[in-house]
């Protein structure tokens, strides 16, 4: 299977997920959403920037800086309890919708 | 949905914004190196960077400021435009703009008086009428009895003398001592009256307008305790009211209170005559937090209860009715139908210039073709081209309006110094002036971008044409509207003075002594009037006197639903001032039930028959007088009735008297009579050529603003104009040549041309006159002197138009006559 882009509209809830388990900087996040994909998923940095933006302004998460592995001075992005919010409400979207399709997949 | 939190980090990240740049900028390139080794491409990094930061929300906020600025690089780049544009608007958005000020000053804003919003005039209603003044003692009861008012003003006008000179009279205001300590006003010099100067037992005193202590006094800082005859009785003066202070009614010269009525007036009961409604203008301050009609519902039982003890004096059934008093002008049916013709004729002003401008922003954007079909081609959408544009007008209309508010700061400047508006309520820049420039600004930009912007989104120069014939005919129509319309008033104007009258006013005089003022009655008023027939008779250079109960060029009306005016006159008036008899006779004094109609009424009332003879109201005709326009003077539709003067009418009479000598003189020969007769009157003297130029003023002025109106209108359509035939010549030089080359006459080239712009015209001043018809008519019915359909002020303002449109016309048209066929083809 080649690799393909995030299916759009999904992008900021994976983010928020991989974020779920602890802060991440922004490479880690595109990284970790690709290895976690099976190497499936590729995150567009036009595309993390902008919804990286957008968690700040809506509240989702809080930017840090600090230093990452390789010691480059890098922004960690913590999840808030808006943005745990956020995310059960996503998932649970997410899961309705799929569920549907799925149904209509099988019966159809 | 934005929430608070999002809108508060949204503001924060602008605020800070080139920190929160930065640190974007920062940690992109931390990505790029850490996804060096063949990780994926950034693009073009700053592009990258922008789309990110562009979740801020502040996108429009650049590309707004992106289009302001070059708006702003345009408009300098082409100064000539530019000033011609300012200009333009300056005088649209300026003309509307100041009279929006006084709109605001006189109808918006609050009098400058304390807690103005509390403040109402009583009245008095009841099922078969309405009445608007008390008499005293009706104003004492209520005063009494209500319990909805924190206080009360009686206000009491009279015409009286200052000083020596006997000749002027002014404006006096008699009113309860606690009138200007209420309202807030502070003295000039002294003191203003205080509640102690009610008492019954006070000596007399006054205060005087700021106007008449600069004129009179010098304007003597110690002018306290001097003192001042007010017809003739010392009274002294204890201070002054600078010129700011606003009340119920401009122009007074002299306050004095109102128990000193009757030592201004010898003889006057105005303190304890119950007369049926007399003249006391009743204003109050309701009590805080209580509405107009709680009060009103609180008040209806006073005037039953008074009923009981003055049976004659309160009707059956009446009530009290508040009104607002707290503003200049009210804002009630008659004025608001006018303020809003006002206003549409006003409007009509920056209708034009916005056409106006709107033809050249058109021509401009013709030559702008090139750079929008480029900017659509390399992919700018349409809406972004609009919003470019509209960018573009929005600051061409901001600084016109801003121009305009210098504009409109000289109009009202102008307009408070012609109209002697006073100074307390002068219009001025506020809050509410600022929101309606920049709503001028807005409006304007709307009307002169509009056509163009349509235009340039889809370019056709065919449609070119034809949307500026239509933006010429509007400007035409709205040029046609404001000359026709101040033809009108003009030609209502000059009617007054040209039309004769019906009556000899410029030797006549009249003196009216205020009888019923001093307090006579119909017995007394008839010995005084008795005494001065006798003394009259023998006067040198008096032609004949009369007695009449509506004098010449007066207020006092009494006037029935079809527009007849009820006069009560002596015998002799129709000879005093010559009013031809036409038809039957003339009453003698001691006739009843008998009348005289004016050749007007008896036409109208009975067309084809004899008046005489003829019943109306209750009384035979018995003969038919020429029209004699005394008191509505410029208003064609009225007609008069005449009986004879009653004991009854006598202390409300005036003399009028005609002279063969100097009216000034017999004018004061008459008052030093009057005086001779009854020592305690200080007769009021009047030349009724004088009255009428007063008269007159008024419209005089409404005619002048609408003539400036006019011209302003005119103006913009005759450049408007001249550019358009400009255009056409320029763009068809070629065609001419070509057909001056075949033979072409010079009339033939003139009609080519002509036949372009001859539509627009023609249907403009069609539509302008149709609009000025109906302008008109609803002017007829509420300003005087003006004809419904006026075919010479039609005519000479489409007239007027024609002439100066041809002549702003002809400097192309002449360019295109010397046209060489050789040089323009060689041109090729």
């Amino acid at each position: 299977m080649p690799e393909n882009g995030v299916p759009p509209g999904t992008l900021v809830m994976l983010v928020l997920r991989v974020l779920h388990s602890g802060p991440l900087h922004g490479y880690a996040i595109a990284q970790r959403i690709h290895t976690l994909s099976s190497d499936h998923l590729r995150v567009e940095e036009g595309s993390l920037y902008p919804a990286l933006q957008r968690i700040l302004v809506k509240g989702w998460a809080k930017a840090e800086w600090g230093t990452s592995e390789t010691n480059r001075r890098v922004r960690f992005y913590r999840l808030t309890p808006a943005g745990k919010k956020q995310l059960e409400s996503e998932v649970g979207d997410y899961e309705r919708m799929n569920a549907a399709i799925r149904t209509i997949l099988r019966t159809a | 949905m934005v929430s608070p939190g999002e809108l508060w980090r949204r503001i924060w990240y602008l605020l800070n914004r080139s920190r929160f740049e930065r640190e974007l900028r920062d940690e992109m390139d931390a990505h790029r190196e850490l996804a060096g080794d063949g990780g994926p491409r950034f693009g073009n990094a700053l592009r990258l960077r922008e789309e990110a930061a562009d979740e801020w929300g502040w996108a429009w906020c650049d590309r707004l400021r992106q289009d302001v600025h070059f708006a702003c690089r345009l408009l300098v780049r082409a100064p000539l435009f530019t000033l011609t544009a300012v200009a333009i608007l300056s005088v649209g958005v300026g003309i509307n703009l100041a009279a929006f000020e006084v709109l605001d000053a006189v109808a918006l804003s609050w009098l400058p008086v304390s807690a103005p919003e509390r403040l109402v005039k009583v009245e008095h209603s009841h099922p078969k009428g309405h009445g608007t003044s008390f008499s005293y003692p009706e104003f004492a009861f209520y005063r009494e009895k209500a319990h909805v008012f924190s206080s009360t003003f009686a206000l009491v006008y009279g015409s009286v003398t200052l000083g020596d000179d006997e000749s002027r009279r002014v404006d006096g205001e008699f009113v309860t001592a606690n009138y200007f300590v209420d309202l807030g006003a502070r003295p000039l010099a002294g003191r203003l009256l205080d509640p102690a100067d009610d008492r019954p037992d006070a000596p007399p005193v006054a205060v005087l307008a700021e106007r008449v202590w600069r004129a009179r006094l010098g304007g003597d800082p110690a002018v306290a305790g001097r003192t001042l005859r007010v017809n003739g009785h010392p009274f002294s003066i204890v201070g002054v009211v600078p010129e700011t202070f606003v009340g119920f009614r401009d122009h007074t010269s002299v306050w004095m209170p109102v128990t000193q009525h009757r030592v201004a007036f010898e003889g006057s009961r105005l303190l304890d005559d119950w007369d049926d409604h007399g003249p006391v203008r009743f204003y109050a301050r309701l009590h805080e937090g209580l509405s107009l009609p709680a009060a009103e519902a609180a008040l209806a039982a006073l005037p039953g209860a008074l009923r009981t003890a003055q049976p004659s004096i309160v009707m059956e059934g009446e009530w009290l009715d508040l009104h607002q008093a707290g503003r200049y002008l009210p804002l009630d049916g008659a004025n608001l139908a006018a303020l809003a013709l006002v206003g549409a004729l006003v409007m009509l002003v920056l209708v034009a210039a916005c056409m106006n401008l709107g033809v050249l922003v058109l021509s401009r954007a013709l030559g702008r073709d090139r750079e929008f079909s480029i900017r659509l081609s390399v992919g700018a959408t349409r809406g972004r081209l609009v919003r470019q544009l509209a960018t573009e007008y929005l600051v061409l209309g901001a600084i016109g309006a801003a121009a305009g508010c210098f504009v409109s700061v000289i109009a009202t400047r102008v307009l408070v110094v012609a109209t002697d508006m006073p100074a307390g309520i002068a219009p001025h820049f506020n809050s509410r002036t600022a929101f309606a420039a920049a709503g001028l600004a807005v409006l304007a930009s709307l009307l002169f971008g509009f056509t163009p912007a349509l235009q340039t989104t889809r370019p056709a120069f065919s449609r070119h044409l034809r949307l500026r014939s239509v933006l010429v005919g509007i400007q035409v129509a709205a040029a046609c509207v404001l000359l026709i319309v101040s033809g009108l008033l003009v030609r209502g104007v000059t009617r007054v003075v040209r039309v004769p009258l019906g009556f000899e006013y410029r030797q006549s005089v009249s003196i009216d002594p205020d009888l019923a003022t001093h307090g006579l009655k119909a017995a007394q008023a008839q010995a005084f009037w008795q005494a001065m027939d006798a003394r009259v008779a023998q006067m040198p250079g008096i032609a004949g006197s009369a007695l009449t109960t509506l004098p010449p060029f007066g207020y006092r009306v009494s006037i029935d639903r079809e527009g007849t005016l009820f006069y009560r006159v002596s015998p002799s008036y129709f000879e005093t001032l010559r009013i031809p008899l036409r038809r039957g006779r003339l009453f003698s004094a001691d006739e009843r039930r008998v009348m005289v109609v004016s050749e007007t009424l008896a036409r109208r009332r009975w067309p084809g028959q004899d008046a005489v003879g003829q019943t109306y109201y209750d009384a035979t005709v018995i003969g038919v007088v020429g029209d004699a326009r005394t008191v509505r003077i410029g208003d064609g539709s009225t007609t008069e009735c005449y009986q004879p003067i009653e004991p009854g009418d006598l202390p409300m009479a005036v003399m009028v008297a005609r002279t063969t000598a100097s009216p000034g003189e017999a004018a004061r020969a008459l008052v030093a009579l009057a005086r001779g007769v009854d020592g305690s009157l200080s007769p009021s003297p009047l030349l009724l050529s004088e009255a009428l130029e007063r008269r007159i003023e008024d419209p005089r002025q409404v005619a002048m603003i609408a003539a400036a109106l006019g011209a302003c209108a005119l103006a913009l359509a005759v450049v408007g104009l001249s550019g358009m035939v400009a255009f056409t010549v320029s763009q068809r030089l070629r065609e001419i040549g070509v057909r001056v080359a075949l033979g072409a006459r010079p009339s033939h080239v003139v009609l080519a041309i002509g036949r372009q712009f001859a539509w627009p015209v023609a249907g403009g001043a069609i539509a302008g006159s149709a609009l000025a018809a109906l302008v008109g008519t609803v002017m007829s019915r509420e300003l005087f002197g003006i004809g419904q359909l006026d075919p010479i002020a039609h005519g000479g303002a489409l007239l007027l138009f024609a002439v100066v449109a041809a002549a702003a016309a002809a400097p192309s048209v002449r360019r295109a006559l010397r046209v060489d066929p050789v040089t323009t083809l060689r041109h090729e």
